[in-house]
């Protein structure tokens, strides 16, 4: 009997779900996003200026394609007591919050180096969009100066600082790339050290006239350093970034600048390295060895209560380029004189002696040795961490291998 | 019993549901509270809940009833409906936690520009429809489910484990004991799908070799589980607290992601979407109960109490979460050592044999 009434209040019911449901459905932005109103943040430039957080974001602004010019660079910077108030006032000037989404790099300047950064780079940890999966870099002078730079090619900072930290780059074992996990997981572990990349600038060419896009512009305190084909008369300088250089940081604070041999002799202990260079011998007797199949390590022991760090690595190498030059002779002996590789491991020796004088000298463990400590000698941390990067005796297992 | 479920697709529950309700936020809560013992933590409760799982299934091989009419058998009609009610509150009470993590997720991962409450309202018209539903229909989505959920959580796996350093795990268990033991105690709702098998006994039927079946699946979801856990304590090290969710980071550092994007939010979708089986089968359960409570099969008066109960709490609670799940993590422990430890080990004293 009351079959159909029922009937009729589920049809009823239903009717009112498909409204509900509709109403949901055509709220929704089906993900579709006005390119021309919008712009993302790919890159981020930190500095300190009286205690204050000088935020500069480079902006990718997409244009309308017609002349072949696709993507505009706009520079803007904020500042604030904080990286989150920074960000609040590039959102006063741009009209929309930076999500940082797309962002892929920081570049921390030489004025942050005063500063725990770990205070700086807070508001990404907090911050669940960027995943922190973005590169982190230190550089000379001002972030913001850098961040606003005209590259050749008409490419943003953030692109050529971002291909110079390539995984391509990384693989030749001259750039010590760090992510902010890498960074944090670094800092927050019981060695409390991290390395990044320390960018450099050079400047290559200050030209007037036709180079692409670039100049002054933008609004409230924005530049544009445009890119794309039709950036008309304006001044242009290109500049030439290299980072083969590594800042490093105890407990939050800089400490000192690994140079370029030290960079490597850190890569070839931490990084998958596939194609590196190594001088061997001097004078006449100087070759270059190509280095393939590369494997590093650093192991810590302890033996009768000392510790002993030891070095490893081995790698098949190749003459490159021969320093007595060449000869089609020569060329045909494919095997590498036992000698030549002998010389090649030395120079690998002095690379990793070097590196841990360093560790020594500024106090900062970023080879990791306290967190292995506490990873593999637990019972033995608390008594050996103090000291242990005096203490520790070190040695070396170098072995290169001819390729041929 | 007009409504039926076959031994797999129980398996199917325990493997995935299992799995599903435990990879949202409990990674990050056990890494908040122990560090790196949060494998042990895990494989602790899982231990301890695969042994009432056996119990409860080789039970299953020693009659044909269900747990309700054991419960008449031993103690009458009116003490069998009155255990159940008290079951019905049991399943209300630990379908918060899920619901608040699914609310949690979809607002962080999903709708991360306006994680307002209406968003998250469609899951109640959803878990109003599936709270009526029979064992028969939830042992069908589980048959729908478990590919998804082995195809996504291999794929978490495989994205995750490359770049993850294992040694983040070391030094072992170096927790004071009482923090870890403490933690571990305070975790048991999060395993207690034995309450599960308790209401599906009677419901299938059992064959030689079915409470193994039955523990290997229960064990075998929980392993998933714990091998999340290790990959994402393993890839973010001290930094794991600060992540909210393993499944939308776990995958991040993979380097295909790197060149195309975040396609690991289609796994993310497609797993969350077990997630969501996992989290009305709490309120399926509960329906069940009352069914049985009042002897009345208005399945869609109950469904729509039980929904209205849970939606007034995530409305109160809406924006304070965090006291929330404080709250069920100190004393959620209590009614699960009851109903999914004690009960179980207790059914083997009911009478199986008809007065």
């Amino acid at each position: 009997m009351k079959r159909p009434r029922l009937k009729r209040s589920l049809s009823i019911i239903y009717l009112l779900v498909f409204i509900a449901l509709t109403f949901l459905f055509f709220t929704n932005d089906f993900g579709i996003l006005d390119l021309r109103k919008t712009s993302v943040v790919i890159g981020v430039g930190l500095d300190i200026e009286q205690d204050d957080v000088v935020l500069t974001v480079q902006l990718a602004v997409p244009q309308p394609a017609e002349n072949g010019e696709n993507t505009k660079f706009n520079v803007v910077s904020g500042k604030g007591n904080s990286v989150a108030a920074a960000l609040n006032e590039v959102n006063v000037k741009t009209g929309f919050y930076p999500k940082l989404v797309f962002c892929k790099l920081i570049i921390l300047g030489e004025s942050c180096f005063s500063q725990d950064i770990t205070t700086l780079l807070d508001y990404f940890y907090r911050n669940e969009y960027t995943g922190l999966t973005l590169s982190v870099a230190a550089c000379e002078g001002l972030a913001s100066e850098l961040i606003a730079q005209q590259f050749p090619c008409g490419n943003s900072a953030t692109d050529v600082i971002d291909k110079l930290l390539s995984s391509e780059a990384q693989a030749s074992g001259n750039v010590a790339a760090a992510t902010v996990k890498d960074i944090g997981e670094k800092l927050f572990s019981q060695s409390a050290a991290a390395y990044m990349p320390y960018l450099e600038n050079g400047v290559l060419d200050e030209n007037g006239g036709d180079s692409e896009g670039g100049g002054q512009g933008g609004s409230g305190g924005g530049q544009q350093s445009g890119g794309g084909s039709g950036g008309g008369s304006q001044q242009c300088e290109e500049s030439e970034l290299v980072c083969n250089k590594s800042a490093v940081f105890s407990n939050g604070y800089f400490k000192g600048i690994l140079p370029v041999g030290q960079t490597f002799a850190l890569n070839l202990v931490f990084r998958e390295v596939r194609h590196a260079f190594v001088e061997s011998g001097e004078g006449e007797n100087a070759n270059v060895l190509g280095l393939r199949n590369c494997k590093g390590s650093i192991d810590l022991s302890v033996q009768n209560g000392a510790p002993s760090v030891k070095f490893k690595f081995k790698a098949t190498a190749k003459i490159q380029d021969g320093g007595a030059g060449f000869s089609p002779e020569d060329a045909k002996e494919v095997a590498v004189d036992k000698e030549i590789l002998k010389r090649g491991e030395k120079s690998i020796i002095k690379l990793f002696e070097e590196l841990f004088e360093s560790e020594r000298a500024y106090d900062c463990d970023f080879l990791g040795l306290r967190t292995m400590l506490y990873k593999k000698f637990y019972d033995k941390y608390e008594q050996l961490s103090p000291d242990l990067l005096n203490s520790a005796e070190v040695t070396f297992d170098i072995k290169l291998k001819s390729s041929g | 019993m007009s409504e039926k479920i076959s031994v797999r697709q129980i398996c199917f529950i325990l493997i995935a549901y299992n799995a599903a309700t435990k990879m949202l936020l409990y990674p990050t809560a056990s890494a908040s509270a122990v560090g790196n013992a949060l494998v042990f933590t895990a494989l602790f409760n899982l231990v301890l809940q695969t042994v009432i799982i056996w119990a409860v299934s080789f039970l299953s091989s020693r009659t044909d009833k269900s747990f309700f009419q054991l419960l008449e058998n031993s103690f009458g009609k009116i003490a069998a409906r009155v255990i159940y009610a008290f079951f019905a509150l049991y399943f209300l009470m630990s379908a918060i936690m899920p619901i608040s993590e699914q609310q949690l997720f979809v607002h962080d991962s999903f709708y991360d520009t306006i994680p307002s409450l209406t968003v998250f309202l469609p899951f109640f018209i959803f878990s109003v429809y599936a709270g009526v539903k029979t064992f028969t229909n939830v042992g069908r989505c589980a048959d729908m489910m478990l590919p998804v959920f082995v195809v996504t959580a291999a794929s978490f796996l495989i994205m995750s484990v490359g770049q993850a350093d294992f040694t983040n795990l070391l030094p072992v268990l170096r927790q004071p004991f009482g923090k870890v033991a403490g933690y571990s105690l305070s975790s048991l709702f999060r395993f207690s799908e034995s309450a599960f098998l308790l209401m599906f006994m009677g419901y299938y039927k059992y064959k030689k070799g079915d409470a193994a079946k039955l523990t290997i699946s229960y064990a075998l979801g929980g392993l998933v589980v714990i091998a999340i856990m290790a990959s994402f304590y393993s890839l973010y090290g001290a930094l794991t607290p600060t992540r909210s969710f393993a499944l939308s980071n776990i995958s991040v550092f993979f380097p295909v992601i790197g060149f195309v994007g975040r396609v690991d939010l289609f796994f993310i979708y497609a797993f969350d979407l077990v997630a969501l089986f996992a989290t009305v089968l709490h309120i399926q359960m509960c329906v069940h109960c009352l069914s049985f409570t009042f002897n009345n099969k208005m399945r869609i008066l109950y469904s729509l109490c039980v929904n209205a109960a849970l939606l007034a709490v995530i409305i109160f609670t809406n924006n304070n979460y965090t006291g929330l799940h404080k709250f069920i993590g100190y004393w959620m422990w209590i009614p699960a050592l009851l109903f999914a430890y004690l009960i179980p080990i207790l059914a083997w004293a009911l009478r199986r044999k008809n007065k």
